[in-house]
């Protein structure tokens, strides 16, 4: 709890001298996805009985943005801060494991990718016209919460992982790009190949977006498939606290 | 007296080239060790080992007796490492970071916010505490890190390059500091500054190739070196002929030649004498005559030489 604690103040203090600049974006950033993806992929959207066409759009994007933005807040902490000025190397020599460590850099974006994640919520909503039922808002949140878990355990090993700053950033426009399609975040996943359908089904940022359509839009999913989302962010985090231990030797 | 550090057959190897060869050595609680050496000896190694975030390859480092590697969560709480360069987080200011730090150790807040306070205003950089590090000199950047390195209150204390680039008047500053917690605090520290190890130690090694080519207090040292002198010859003109035979007296040692000058050791004074029986047709320029001193010391014991 100290070190979540600890990450969590300094994320603040972070925001808190960036804060136009964050807002902006928080803002910015869901209209402009809701907008393009609107104009652009309407004709793929299935459409909904009761409800605006776009609005099945609109949880994939918040779920994209709860994912992103951990994935890219904690890339660019770690990459930054590891090999440019050796930043985390004092967080490797404080009393913590790296198991501590990893799960409290990854709890700590918590606040911040569910606020980011309401706003856009509530911001896209506005633009619909529609208001989705408020109990499935409210669990929806939980699934908010996974994505940003699942975002920052990537933006995790990337920032351990990568050497170079530019090829990097291009891995997480490329990783962003795919699962933003491959996912079901932003077309169904019928417009794939039948083959490698199943597959897309299992990823768990597909059954992500998949329960919370469930909530918002009450459609049909198991929700059973959600063990894979826990177990997939599990798994990573024991691969991440293996991995995080490299940045000491910097 | 108790060690508080200690290690045992210490090996390290970086790029398949050995960084530290078998170190075995104990350091007693409260005394301030330095270690001195050139470049690539393995100073850096030696404290990252220590500090327990540099796996050695064979060996176990033991602090206050427990493991580093297998009891590490222990070790670290007691242990403060301070970095050759400035490793804060850039995105926050110096109070900020310095908070962190202690967060990280789970200080409270009360206790935090008093240690920054007193510490901030022992090294003098209080005044910009609220500012970003990169804006400060790299003077005041290293104050700020030794003052997050104190934060905790550690009692082992592994310090690279205290005093580098910190002008005359922050140097003294520092080593105030360092010295007042002489007896309470094991440090360790690096430098390549032989003045400073000269005047802040209890005890002074010497390392050269990952291995300590000395270890003692440099008195003792000095003394075990035996009667060593250091002369330098400046002569209107040094010929091969005069140089060669010059070399060849079997008293002569590490002999060498810069420009017109003889540079030489000997183990007596009257080897002076001998060296200027064959030099007597020659004109003299000048002669420098020196006591062997910790610089020497060194020279004479590394391979190569450092600043």
């Amino acid at each position: 709890m100290t070190l979540f604690m600890a990450f969590l103040n300094r994320r603040l203090a972070q925001l808190r001298h960036r804060w136009i600049g964050e807002l902006s974006l928080a803002l910015l950033l869901p209209i402009g996805i809701y907008i393009t993806l609107g104009f652009g992929l309407s004709g793929g959207i299935p459409k909904l009985q009761g409800v605006p066409q776009l609005g099945w759009l609109i949880p994939g994007i918040v779920l994209m943005v709860a994912f992103a933005g951990a994935l890219i807040a904690l890339f660019h902490d770690l990459f930054h801060n590891r090999g440019i000025n050796g930043f985390f190397c004092s967080i490797y020599a404080s009393p913590h494991t790296p198991t501590s460590t990893v799960m409290s850099l990854m709890f700590s974006m918590l606040p911040e990718g569910i606020i980011r994640s309401l706003l856009a919520l509530g911001i896209l909503q506005t633009l619909l016209g529609y208001s989705y039922p408020f109990f499935g808002q409210f669990l929806f949140l939980f699934l908010v919460a996974l994505a940003v878990l699942l975002g920052g355990m990537v933006g995790l090993t990337l920032g351990i992982l990568a050497r170079d700053a530019v090829a990097s950033q291009i891995v997480i426009l490329l990783l962003l790009l795919s699962l933003g399609f491959c996912s079901e975040w932003f077309v169904p996943l019928n417009v794939f190949p039948t083959a490698i359908q199943p597959l897309l089904h299992v990823l768990p940022t597909s059954i992500l977006v998949e329960m919370g359509r469930d909530l918002l839009l009450n459609q049909d999913s198991s929700p059973v498939l959600i063990l894979v989302v826990l177990g997939t962010i599990a798994l990573w985090t024991v691969v991440n606290s293996f991995l995080f231990p490299r940045i000491s030797t910097e | 007296m108790e060690a508080s550090v200690s290690l045992k057959k210490v090996g390290k190897v970086l790029n398949g080239r050995s960084v530290l060869a078998g170190l075995s050595f104990g350091i007693e609680r409260g005394s301030i060790m330095a270690v001195v050496g050139p470049n690539d000896s393995g100073k850096s190694a030696l404290l990252k080992t220590i500090a327990g975030f540099s796996k050695p390859e064979y060996g176990s480092v033991f602090i206050d007796g427990k493991d580093v590697q297998l009891r590490r969560i222990e070790t670290a709480s007691v242990v403060g490492y301070m970095p050759q360069r400035a490793n804060f987080d850039s995105q926050l200011t110096v109070f900020e970071n310095l908070q962190f730090h202690g967060r990280l150790y789970g200080m409270t807040p009360q206790r935090l916010n008093n240690r920054i306070a007193s510490l901030s205003d022992r090294l003098g950089f209080r005044e910009f505490i609220h500012d970003f590090p990169h804006t400060l000199s790299s003077g005041y950047q290293k104050r700020a890190l030794l003052a997050r390195t104190f934060l905790p209150d550690p009692h082992v204390l592994l310090i690279e390059e205290p005093t580098a680039s910190l002008d005359l008047r922050a140097q003294y500053e520092v080593w105030d500091f360092l010295q007042d917690m002489r007896g309470s605090k094991t440090i360790i520290y690096t430098t390549q500054s032989i003045r400073e190890a000269e005047r802040v130690h209890d005890r002074l090694v010497i390392m050269d190739h990952g291995k300590v080519a000395l270890d003692g207090k440099l008195d003792r040292l000095l003394e075990n070196a035996g009667e060593l002198f250091h002369f330098q010859i400046h002569f209107k003109k040094l010929s091969k002929e005069l140089y060669d035979n010059m070399s060849k007296v079997t008293t002569v040692v590490s002999p060498s030649q810069v420009g017109e000058v003889f540079d030489f050791y000997a183990r007596e004074r009257e080897v002076f004498f001998d060296i200027m029986k064959l030099a007597i047709q020659e004109e003299l320029v000048d002669y420098a005559a020196d006591k062997v001193g910790l610089e020497t010391l060194i020279m004479t014991s590394t391979e190569e030489p450092i600043r």
